[in-house]
């Protein structure tokens, strides 16, 4: 799974997160490394449709935060992927 | 968005530095957001330059193309049309690979392309730069006005070519003069058989093409064989490699051949074909007398006779397993004649194909030999009276001043229209994108 907006979603629903802190821990749970462009236009992408935003923050390390439509979005999408999975590996047992 | 997000990019960049990965990544995504966000008429204007730009920068890298023109008239036919037809054959003649041999080294052209690029495919090169059409002139209706001109880099060789291509003319037209008043046919040759250098089948690109082809069957190929691992992750870049792969052994396997074959030795991979061709003239034999000649030329007796020649031993395996009467067909379907009427004699021009290059010309030696010996045998044709046709220059070759090529202004042109075209594509895809609400700038 590679989907940029997929993966910050996924590592907001943590806890909020600056860019960095988001490449890292998305590095570290998922194996991609996104580079800064990716990573601004994921965010940029979220932030318009609303599932995330932005911490007040005063350090320029600017924190974004995920939002009640942001989980509800995650949720969904986890959930059609983990059907997925669960349908591969049983075919699999079987085969 | 510079503004929006400028403070936490940098703040992002000075933790991750910056190297060419996250370089890159940043102009594709800046790209990326840009083409999103940018309104038609702002992108089809910076695409439109950009394109403008890149065609204006292509067009320089083109080199000048300089033509110089020279306008002839020919006088002493009775007919415009029996004008244009005597010109023919003096065109060919001059057009000649010996004639064009002689003028590339008189005036100095190719020089580069001699140096990788054998004679035959440098006079071919030349062939294409030099036009010669005809036009009649309104003031002397009898006369032929033609033009000749060259392309060439060079504006000053450019016209020393015209000059030398119309010298050649006026030579030409005189021996024509002299070939009808010599009586007799002799057949003069006005190209001998050449030695080919490339063959004409396969040709490189083919070779080319098909050993990239190969490479991606192969790799296909091994993608089934191989259910798992790198092959199946990384197919499209395996593809293109084994495609790359196959596309170099072609070209070397290619090389290796044409070497071999060059130094008369059998071809190692394929078997190449050459053609070797020549041209002559029959002053006294008329164009409708030459079917009934040719016919004797191509007759089975007559090319057994050469398939039998202990010297050229000509299709030598298949004439072990195959009937002489099929090979003698064989041989026929690769030999090409093409004649042309001129005055009372034809021009004929002679061609044939075989795997090796020597027995290849000397075949087309053997053969215009045949026809001198059946023309001489017993057909004549009355000699014509009428007189040689005078060339007058009614316009000196011209000195170029301008480039003819590249048209700078029009393909910086098709590149600002190739970038307002790539915007419109752009901005049609978008629509079929999410629709994104603007991010309002914090202030």
């Amino acid at each position: 799974m590679s989907d940029p907006g997929l993966l910050v979603l996924a590592s907001l629903a943590e806890g909020d997160k600056h860019g960095y802190a988001m490449m890292l821990d998305i590095e570290t749970f998922a194996g991609v490394k996104l580079g800064p462009g990716t990573l601004y236009g994921a965010i940029t992408r979220l932030e318009q449709q609303g599932w995330i935003r932005p911490v007040n923050s005063t350090d320029r390390r600017r924190p974004y935060t995920i939002t009640p439509d942001g989980r509800g979005h995650l949720q969904e999408e986890l959930a059609a992927l983990n059907q997925v999975v669960r349908t591969g590996l049983a075919r699999l047992r079987h085969a | 968005m510079a503004a929006r997000y400028g403070d936490e990019m940098e703040a992002l960049l000075s933790d991750t530095g910056a190297d060419a990965r996250i370089v890159g990544d940043l102009a594709r995504g800046g790209m990326r957001m840009q083409l999103k966000a940018w309104p038609f008429p702002l992108l089809a204007l910076v695409l439109g330059v950009a394109g403008l730009l890149a065609g204006a920068g292509i067009s320089w890298l083109i080199p000048n193309t300089y033509v110089s023109e020279a306008t002839l008239l020919m006088e002493g036919s009775p007919s415009a049309a029996s004008a244009i037809h005597e010109m023919m054959p003096l065109d060919v003649a001059a057009v000649s690979r010996a004639s064009l041999s002689r003028i590339i080294q008189e005036v100095g052209l190719y020089r580069d392309e001699q140096r990788v690029t054998p004679l035959e495919d440098v006079i071919d090169e030349m062939r294409r730069a030099i036009h010669i059409d005809y036009s009649t002139a309104r003031q002397r209706p009898e006369a032929v006005a033609f033009n000749v001109s060259f392309a060439c880099k060079d504006p000053g060789k450019a016209q020393e070519t015209v000059m030398a291509l119309i010298a050649r003319l006026q030579e030409e037209a005189t021996k024509s003069a002299t070939r009808a008043d010599a009586g007799p046919e002799k057949a003069t040759v006005v190209d001998i058989a050449n030695l080919p250098v490339r063959p004409v089948s396969p040709t490189h690109t083919f070779v080319i093409v098909v050993g990239f082809l190969g490479g991606l069957v192969l790799a296909a190929m091994l993608r089934l064989i191989f259910r798992r691992g790198w092959i199946r992750r990384r197919f499209a870049t395996f593809a293109v490699a084994m495609g790359i792969a196959g596309l170099l052994f072609a070209a070397g396997a290619d090389a290796v051949n044409l070497a071999s074959s060059r130094a008369g030795q059998r071809s190692i991979f394929w078997e190449n074909h050459y053609r070797s061709t020549a041209t002559f003239v029959l002053p006294t034999i008329q164009l409708a007398d030459m079917y009934a000649i040719k016919q004797q030329v191509l007759s089975r007796t007559s090319l057994a006779g050469i398939l039998q020649d202990p010297r050229f031993r000509l299709y030598s395996k298949q004439q072990a397993t195959t009937p002489l009467e099929d090979i003698v067909q064989l041989m026929k379907s690769n030999i090409s004649v093409i004649t042309q009427g001129y005055r009372d004699g034809t021009f004929v021009s002679l061609s044939f194909e075989y795997p090796d290059r020597f027995k290849v010309q000397q075949t087309v030696t053997v053969l215009i030999n045949r026809f001198r010996e059946i023309a001489n045998r017993g057909i004549t044709a009355h000699v014509d009276s009428a007189p040689a046709p005078k060339i007058e220059i009614l316009d000196q070759p011209s000195t170029p001043v301008s480039p003819v090529k590249p048209n700078r202004y029009l393909i910086s042109g098709m590149g600002g229209f190739c970038g307002m075209f790539l915007a419109g594509i752009i901005s049609l895809l978008r629509r079929r994108w999410k629709p994104e609400p603007q991010i309002p700038v914090n202030s």
